[in-house]
């Protein structure tokens, strides 16, 4: 039980873009134990999504792992037969319910492709087994959903959908890519309630992608932020919000609304996640950190331990001396 | 654009448009001469598409034939074109009951494909060119009306053409300054893409026997003529059949390249 | 829905009119007498009279076209003017050929374009994908009678494997000489299938439910056939409607060719033999041809996509 159940090492996609090559994910490592669950955070455009898809091998055409290692349970995936590892061994879910189940399919029957695929089990227990998971995520009146086009449900339904599908197999680990961002503010809660439940049940890992901090605290043990494709800090949850180690992190906690001063105008890091074609050298934060000097524009912060669960890249951290 | 493709059709383009401007001052034999003595012959170095069951040179006629087809490929659309935008640009940009007519007979007559509409209006008027050339406009009427509409209505809400309207500037004006130029290019678009189809038609009308009249050659008369002593000799078939289909396939190329120079969005 | 198929309806009905006008004005009011069209140059002033009389070419033009109208309402296609058949019963005759020769290029043009198209949507930028583009570029642009013209040189003149011209008589002869025709408009329309499933294809592949089924486990064999063509396909087959009255044109001329007797082969005798009501009445079931697809597809396609069944309720 000691090796983690995930461990994706030094993980560079990159995607042919026009005539260039451009790198929206640049050496990524992180891990997840046996029924952990970890926080990958960010602003869109940071790389979480395409970190996630790297797992599962699911990239567009155009894509392409260049370089790293991911192992799933000692072995790397690389080298596995993806076809039986997706559904099976992880499951997952994104970010857009209205769009990600098909339309001419009834859900029922999209809900226990994963079991038929897999042969797990006859057509009829898979039948069953699917309504089972349907009542499970909270669904009224299962038997009837499950003959029901999605077209017939509202996002929030389809998002239960969508996990119900992807726990069906007990898969060991689920990746879900913010799974309440398109969802109303009281679904949303619904939602992370219904996956902190199951993974209650099932003991499922989880690694949560997100660029919504509030939602972490409440559901991680352990957090990855990541910047313009980097991973610049990562710690347990508690360290990561008394004490953030980057500078952007604590940008971000700045930015989270808190129900106590609503009258405050909400913070916002000033600027943008640059896009993969324009990212800056040096560390990637520099030109919208307020605490930047000469050196970070010009050369990449190493990752800095701060203690023994907690690590930032940041120049700060060593004086803004290259060690 | 640059395509080797699109170039080479480009080529093949501005051949035909060269063989049917001066293709009867070159002409190798001619296309109205019979001979007894040279019927259905393959063809030779003297004939190089064969000859007919006159013994007329079928190359000599395929040339010449060019003519009618060309001109009817560019008269249709040209005609349609120009009738299409006037009528699509009055009802776009002065709306009320023409509008609705216009707008609403136009969809209605879309739902008849451009060849089919285009043989019945034909066939209604009879047998001549000339008929040929006003079924074949009316029957790619609809859709230059239903594009010159749509860019119209677009253009006239742009701030600049509305700010015009405020500052009292006559109507025409407008529609000849903002209007007209803006919607050209879409209509040219659409002109250059039917030209294929217009060779198409004019070649299937002639083999009906509703286009050209013989013994003026052009290309489907010629199938025609060559199918019914199909078995004394295919070359004239042949032959013709290949111009015609290297024809539209040229201009269809180089059609969808121009739209896809001149209108970025509709790549895929 | 009942409002949707209502809007059709009527849309249907106003096009008839439209063509109905269309037609009669075109034949009546260009110029050109169409006694003199019919009898030809040489018809005597009693001759040309006779059948001024006889098509009701003497009234006032208005009192022509409600005689008109009235008359093609009740299908009532009146007599040719040559053999004094009724056309009516000369158009029932002919329309089934017309229409087993459209059914069998639909399903031979189905069964050689949707594969087609898979194939190329699935190798996309490989070299099985610019083959079947260029195939199918080459099929839309190579008229049909010339492609007709062609595989009966090959097939019936040359190899003698099928017959020259001629409906058939019997099951297995008729089926016989359908196959030419039909594989000669199949080809066409295998043409256009192969290129809307193909764009279509590819354009579902990148839809946010084909990741999901990717992320179920699914083999590329499963997410292609099972979650993308179901969809892919719904164009395709709402464009059926285009497909049959693309097929339904170019049998006018592939009729010609095979010497096949239908729908064209009758409108093309007709003009030929300057008959004009034949002409009339063949313009007019073609007409009817179109309205009646469209209408077809119309309902159909409300059947068959269940968001707009349920918008429409």
């Amino acid at each position: 039980m000691n090796n983690p159940l995930l461990q994706v090492e030094g993980l560079t996609t990159a995607f042919r873009a026009g005539g260039a090559l451009i790198r929206p994910v640049q050496d990524v490592s992180f891990s997840v134990a046996q029924g952990g669950a970890l926080g990958i955070v960010g602003e869109s455009g940071s790389g979480k999504s395409v970190t996630a898809l790297s797992i599962l091998r699911l990239l567009p055409d155009t894509a392409r792992i260049e370089t790293g290692r991911i192992l799933f349970d000692g072995t790397d995936l690389a080298t596995a037969g993806m076809t039986s590892v997706r559904g099976r061994d992880i499951g997952m879910v994104f970010q857009e319910p209205m769009t990600s189940l098909n339309p001419v399919l009834r859900v029922g029957d999209q809900v226990a492709e994963s079991l038929t695929l897999h042969n797990i089990c006859p057509p009829a227990e898979a039948r069953a087994r699917a309504i089972d998971m349907l009542r499970r995520v909270g669904l009224s009146d299962p038997e009837r959903r499950a003959q029901d086009y999605p077209h017939q449900m509202s996002g929030g339904m389809r998002q239960r959908v969508m996990i119900a599908g992807a726990l069906v197999c007990r898969p060991r680990l689920l990746i879900a890519d913010e799974p309440t961002t398109a969802l109303d503010v009281t679904i949303q809660a619904q939602i992370l309630d219904i996956l902190r439940r199951m993974r209650a049940e099932l003991g499922t890992a989880i690694v949560l992608i997100t660029h919504d901090l509030g939602v972490i605290a409440e559901f991680v043990e352990s957090v990855v932020v990541m910047y313009a494709g980097r991973v610049v800090e990562r710690a347990d949850v508690a360290s990561l919000f008394r004490n953030p180690g980057h500078p952007y992190t604590t940008g971000l906690l700045r930015a989270v609304p808190r129900l106590h001063d609503v009258q405050r105008r909400l913070y916002q890091i000033p600027g943008n996640v640059p896009p993969p074609t324009r990212f800056p050298p040096g560390c990637r934060f520099a030109p919208r950190c307020a605490e930047a000097r000469p050196i970070c524009t010009e050369h990449v912060p190493p990752e800095i331990a701060l203690s023994p669960s907690q690590s930032a890249a940041c120049w700060k951290h060593t004086g803004f001396a290259r060690p | 654009m640059r395509h080797p493709v699109t170039l080479i059709c480009l080529a093949i383009v501005v051949a035909f448009v060269a063989i049917a401007a001066f293709g009867p001052l070159i002409l190798p034999q001619d296309p109205l001469a019979q001979s007894f003595i040279a019927r259905l012959k393959p063809p030779s170095a003297a004939h190089w598409f064969g000859t007919d069951r006159y013994g007329r040179d079928v190359f000599a006629r395929v040339l010449l034939g060019t003519r009618w087809s060309l001109l009817l490929g560019l008269a249709a659309p040209l005609i349609a074109g120009t009738l299409g935008t006037l009528i699509g640009a009055f009802a776009g940009f002065y709306g009320g009951w023409f509008d609705r007519i216009a707008g609403r007979v136009a969809d209605l007559l879309m739902a008849f494909p451009s060849l089919l509409l285009g043989i019945l209006l034909a066939a209604a008027l009879g047998p001549g060119f000339g008929n040929l050339i006003a079924a074949v406009a009316f029957a790619f009427l609809p859709r230059f009306i239903r594009v010159a509409r749509a860019s119209t209505l677009a253009v006239r809400s742009e701030p600049y053409v509305e700010a015009s309207f405020a500052a009292g500037e006559h109507p025409l004006r407008i529609v000849l300054r903002h209007v007209l130029p803006n919607i050209s290019g879409p209509v040219i678009v659409v002109g250059t893409l039917w030209i294929a189809t217009a060779i198409r038609i004019e070649a299937t009308l002639s083999f009906i026997g509703l286009g050209v009249q013989p013994p003026a050659p052009s290309w489907g008369n010629i199938i025609r003529d060559g199918l019914t002593n199909i078995l004394g000799s295919p070359w004239p078939v042949v032959t013709a059949g290949f111009t015609l289909t290297l024809c539209v396939l040229a201009f269809n190329i180089v059609g969808d390249a121009v739209r896809d120079a001149l209108d970025p969005d509709y790549r895929e | 829905m009942r409002r949707y198929i209502t809007n059709r309806a009527v849309d249907a009905l106003l096009t008839v009119w439209l063509v109905l006008t269309l037609v009669f004005f075109a034949m009546r009011v260009l110029p050109g007498d169409p006694a003199v069209a019919a009898l030809g140059d040489q018809a005597s002033s009693d001759q040309l009279e006779a059948f001024r009389a006889l098509m009701g070419l003497n009234d006032p033009l208005p009192l022509q076209y409600v005689h008109f109208l009235w008359d093609m309402l009740r299908l009532d296609f009146g007599t040719s003017f040559r053999t004094g058949d009724r056309i009516g019963a000369l158009l029932a005759g002919a329309l089934p050929y017309t229409l087993q020769l459209a059914f069998a290029a639909m399903l031979v043009g189905a069964a050689i374009g949707i594969p087609a198209g898979v194939v190329a949507a699935t190798n996309r930028g490989r070299s099985a994908d610019y083959i079947a583009r260029l195939l199918s570029l080459l099929g839309l642009c190579i008229p049909e009678f010339y492609l007709g013209a062609l595989l009966l040189i090959v097939f019936a003149l040359r190899l003698d494997l099928f017959p020259i011209m001629g409906g058939g008589a019997g099951f297995l002869d008729r089926l016989n000489h359908l196959v030419l025709p039909a594989v000669t408009l199949g080809i066409v329309m295998a043409a256009f299938t192969a290129r809307l499933t193909r764009s279509s294809l590819l354009e579902v592949l990148r839809r946010d439910y084909i990741r999901t089924a990717r992320a179920r486990g699914a083999p590329e064999r499963v997410v292609v056939w099972r979650h993308a063509l179901r969809n892919a396909l719904i164009p395709v087959v709402t464009g059926f409607g285009i497909y049959i009255l693309t097929m339904l044109s170019g049998s006018i001329s592939i009729e010609l060719v095979f010497a096949r007797p239908g729908l064209g082969t009758v409108l093309v005798s007709g003009i030929l033999a300057r008959d004009y009501p034949v002409v009339q009445a063949g313009l007019v079931v073609f007409a009817l041809c179109v309205v009646v697809v469209n209408l077809t597809m119309d309902v159909l396609y409300a059947l068959i996509d269940p968001r707009i069944r349920v918008e429409a309720l």
